[in-house]
């Protein structure tokens, strides 16, 4: 009895203690919820608010429709009309069912279901933003699917605005395309009111007027459930649609110069020369900006981008070539400037020139006999030129004169990636071969050949400047911004680049030179001649490529009327044989049309005097 | 032979303090089962239920106060036993629900043993340490009980239910512990527990691995298995000091928290009562179990003292696992919070729980 009394008290002070430890250990497990519990809900409650947040707020975008593009009479280049693109939302589909919606899907949409699943696999990015499966659906599809709606929990068919080229490959690289923000731009323009799947210019007017034409996303911020149906809308920001931007392209005299040189590669730029609007910029071949909105094969895509015809390029302000002829009149001025050339200067041209040991031919191989520089630009005679180089113009002056004309820098056309071309000098052969100048190379120079290189738009400033007695501009592409609601937003004035100082007699004999390269009935420029418009101009045929290769580029440049001048044109045709038969036709095609436009009340106004 | 004198010794501080989580856990499952019984029409709203199922456990309650401590004391292994067999007919016959077997029919009513078995264990257990306090230094002391804790465990394990049969451990280990036994014993037998636990994650179903996996990084299957831990988490953050109101957790509401009136019935308190709605709770929960212990410690058999921080440390299990898994601080099991979770095996058993103790606090003063 007493063992067992001795043995209970020693149990129940154990107990006690024992006790005391569970207390201690109650106290600090509670201890710890409890701070758990005031680091999550108070330390970092904020944090977590704004995850309940996002996880019932979602904000979806409604996109802005962009601006459309007109030609300076109001015709409508680029429009919207509504695609209607298959969504999906991976979070909303139920748990399982990916696969048996992936295949529905696939069988109504006409692809394979491994397209879907990849789509959905890919597209963890930002969690409950829809991912495109496929856009711009027939509408067949769109009832098909709207039909079976029960059936495709996280599927949505949303309307969206894409871009519509009304005349598909027309003034494609004025207009440009769009293309999907690259993750390098998203970046950079998500805080700028870009969304991820958004589109952007990618070139041409498209990306230049962006800013005029994106116009402000809306959005709606709506509540959703667990399931992502939307609770309810919280609220609506409507979308501001782009501003409409009017170009200063005519088209009529666009479409005119596109299809003259269907089938052909080169460039035409006809330019109003009395405030440098560009009428019409025509580079050949052509692209469809439509192909890159629309579903389209990749191997088309892929065509596009890599094509040995160079499709994107705009060989209107990217490609170079060398001036060939057409810079002889910039050299004539030259000389008469700087050198004291006169009408009375004559040479004679026996069909070659000899500089030390180097035989320069002219293209005429009898030779010209004796002519004098107004002479020399009409049967576009190389000799005379080569005996300018020799005897009087040193590169410097050459190079002094392109510098004047604008040649060797950018024009500040209002397109992306324009080439500045090369106005060649002594420092800038040394700097880039590492050889001195040679005189033979002046000589070369002197027929806008050897190191000469220019863009045709460069060449069309040039010919402008002629034209207009000596005013350089910059090409106008944007013409006006008008807000969707038509008020004005922007006009875009002329911008006269620089005025060329030389004197009216020098100017008098280059347009008389030119105009008789027409008119005259030896000039080399007759195919240009257009019916009640006397036009001016000169051709020119540059050789390009190595002996092996050689290809002839024709060139012909001019404007009219001759007297009191209102429109330049500059036609480049690649792979042709001649400026007189492959360019100068087009010329006068191109310029009977510009005239036509204005020529019907004209006419009507002669047809009542003579009544 | 009926006698209301033992009204007199209830212990009301501890009856108060049931009451109240009772209350609570109802009107917050209103608000956790609000959009179901919009959404599905239902005709009684599952608060009225649990309400029901409270009644129950209130008259139960009494009934076990006027029957007394004796016949809880003669019934411990009758009951065990009992419950043991349910168990085992639970494997055989019992219903599938959410891919476990854990119910068993009887008339229109589920009921879950393995929930009653928690109890039923404690009783066994405490009657089996009581009877046997003077080897409490023999290794036997340890392993005895530790073969009887494996019954019911393994057949929880079967059913499954990994979240239940956790409780038993720590239920075990707190009698044991004030029954004098030999720390070092315990000191070995945990080493012996971790060794073996690279064997036992063998023995853990597939499921059970992904959540411990998922436990550790809920992130990695954020819409799947870590959806759960992940928006309660997001539930209880957002709840902030004061919460967002009752009814007004949009967590809760707009259905982004699964089984939220029953596992998760602490998340839904957390975001619409904040984190003064959490200091309360767990500040009832505290008292509740300081209480048991406060009861153990006046108790004057060593049955009663055993029983008393058995239940004790069973309630202090739930809230720990269940209340830990709502922050993420415990993987996610399937556990109720006793009194709050809706149920009614679990709110009769902690009913009966409670009743327990008042009538080892009632035994000190009066003899039935």
């Amino acid at each position: 009895m007493s063992r067992n009394h001795r043995f209970e008290r020693a149990f129940l002070d154990q107990f006690e203690d024992r006790l005391r430890i569970s207390i201690a250990i109650i106290a600090l497990l509670f201890a710890v919820l409890f701070f758990v519990f005031w680091r999550v809900q108070v330390f970092n409650g904020g944090l977590y608010s704004d995850l309940a947040r996002n996880n019932r707020i979602r904000k979806i975008i409604i996109p802005a429709p962009r601006g459309s593009l007109l030609d300076r009479k109001g015709v409508i280049l680029a429009d919207n009309r509504p695609s209607f693109d298959v969504e999906i939302v991976i979070e909303d589909i139920p748990r399982g069912r990916k696969k048996e919606i992936a295949g529905r899907l696939a069988s109504v949409l006409n692809i394979t279901e491994d397209v879907i699943l990849e789509k959905i696999q890919s597209s963890r990015r930002v969690p409950y933003v829809p991912e495109k499966i496929a856009r711009d659906i027939s509408l067949e599809t769109v009832t098909v699917i709207q039909e079976m709606r029960e059936h495709f929990p996280g599927i949505t068919i949303t309307p969206v605005p894409v871009r519509d080229y009304r005349f598909g490959t027309f003034a494609s690289h004025v207009i440009g395309y769009l293309g999907k923000l690259s993750p390098d731009e998203y970046k950079n323009l998500k805080d700028s009111g870009y969304y991820i799947q958004d589109y952007i210019g990618k070139m041409g007017i498209e990306k230049a007027a962006e800013r005029y034409l994106k116009g402000e996303h809306g959005g709606m911020q709506v509540q959703v459930d667990y399931r992502g149906y939307t609770d309810k809308v919280l609220g609506i920001k409507n979308p501001v649609q782009g501003n409409n931007v009017y170009l200063t392209i005519d088209h009529h005299i666009q479409e005119k110069a596109e299809t003259l040189m269907a089938e052909k590669s080169g460039a035409i730029i006809v330019m109003d020369t009395r405030n440098g609007d560009v009428l019409a910029l025509v580079s050949a071949p052509e692209f469809d900006p439509n192909l890159f909105i629309k579903p389209t094969d990749p191997a088309i895509i892929q065509d596009i981008f890599q094509s040995e015809k160079k499709y994107l390029l705009n060989k209107a302000t990217r490609e170079l070539y060398p001036p060939g002829s057409t810079f002889k009149l910039l050299i004539a001025m030259a000389a008469m400037e700087n050198a004291g050339l006169s009408m009375v200067k004559k040479y004679d041209c026996r069909g070659a020139f000899k500089l030390g040991g180097f035989t320069f031919h002219c293209w005429y191989r009898k030779g010209h006999g004796t002519l004098n520089v107004s002479e020399a630009i009409r049967y576009s005679c190389n000799v005379f030129f080569y005996n300018l180089a020799d005897d009087l113009l040193g590169i410097h002056d050459i190079n002094e004169w392109a510098n004047n004309f604008g040649f060797g820098e950018r024009t500040g056309i209002d397109l992306d990636s324009e080439s500045a071309g090369i106005n060649p000098s002594i420092e800038w052969k040394k700097n880039t071969f590492k050889e001195s100048w040679y005189p033979g190379d002046t000589i070369n120079m002197s027929i806008g050949q050897g190191y000469m290189l220019a863009t045709p738009l460069q060449v069309a400033c040039y010919i402008t400047a002629l034209a207009n007695g000596g005013k350089l501009f910059k090409p106008r592409l944007l013409n006006r911004v008008v807000s969707s609601a038509g008020k004005d937003l922007e006009t875009f004035p002329p911008v006269l680049r620089r005025q060329i100082n030389f004197t009216d007699e020098h100017h008098g004999v280059i347009v008389q030179a030119m105009k008789e390269v027409v008119q005259h009935p030896y000039g080399t420029g007759i195919n240009a001649r257009v019916d009640g418009v006397e036009v001016s101009g000169k051709t020119g045929t540059v050789q390009v490529g190595t002996p092996a290769n050689r290809r002839h580029h024709a060139w012909f440049v001019g404007f009219a009327p001759s007297d009191s001048p209102e429109v330049s044109i500059v036609v480049l045709v690649e792979n042709a044989s001649a400026g007189s038969t492959d360019a100068a036709p087009l010329a006068a095609e191109i310029l009977k049309t510009y005239f036509m436009e204005r020529m019907p009340p004209l006419m009507t106004k002669d047809i009542s005097e003579n009544d | 032979m009926i006698n209301f004198r033992a009204f007199k010794y209830i212990h009301y501080s501890l009856l108060i303090v049931t009451v109240l989580l009772v209350l609570i856990g109802v009107v917050s499952i209103y608000s956790a089962a609000y959009q179901i019984t919009l959404e599905t029409n239902a005709q009684v709203h599952y608060a009225m239920k649990q309400l029901a199922w409270a009644c129950i456990g209130i008259f139960i309650f009494f009934v076990i106060i006027f029957y007394g401590y004796d016949g809880i004391y003669k019934l411990s292994y009758p009951l065990f036993l009992g419950n043991i067999l349910l168990l085992v007919l639970v494997l055989v016959l019992g219903s599938v629900r959410h891919g476990s077997q854990r119910w068993l029919q009887f008339g229109g009513v589920l009921i879950q043993p393995s929930e009653f078995a928690k109890l039923t264990f404690v009783l066994a257990l405490a009657r089996y340490v009581s009877k046997n306090l003077m080897q409490n230094r023999s290794f036997m002391f340890v392993l005895k009980p530790l073969l009887l804790t494996f019954i019911p465990v393994i057949l929880i394990l079967q059913q499954p239910d990994l979240g239940t049969s956790l409780v038993f451990f720590p239920v075990f280990l707190s009698v044991i512990f004030v029954a004098g036994v030999n720390i070092r014993y315990l000191i070995k037998m945990s080493l012996v527990g971790i060794t073996t636990m690279p064997f036992l994650w063998f023995c853990l179903r597939d499921y059970q691995k992904n959540r411990i996996r998922v436990f550790c990084d809920p992130n990695l299957d954020p819409t799947g298995l870590g959806y759960q831990a992940i928006q309660s988490k997001i539930a209880v953050g957002a709840g902030g000091l004061f919460g967002k109101g009752w009814l007004n957790g949009t967590q809760n509401q707009l259905n982004f928290l699964p089984k939220r009136h029953t596992d998760f019935i602490f998340s839904v308190i957390s975001e619409e009562w904040g984190f003064l709605g959490v200091v309360l709770v767990l500040s009832l929960y505290f008292l509740l179990v300081v209480m048991g212990i406060y009861i153990a410690s006046k108790s004057k058999d060593t049955y009663g003292k055993l029983l008393a921080v058995g239940i004790s440390f069973m309630i202090l299990s739930h809230v720990v696992i269940n209340v830990g898994m709502t922050v993420g601080i415990m993987p996610i099991t399937g556990l109720p919070l006793v009194f709050l979770s809706y149920g009614g095996s679990s709110m009769l058993t902690a009913l009966i729980s409670i009743a327990i103790l008042e009538s080892i606090w009632i035994k000190r003063r009066y003899d039935y």
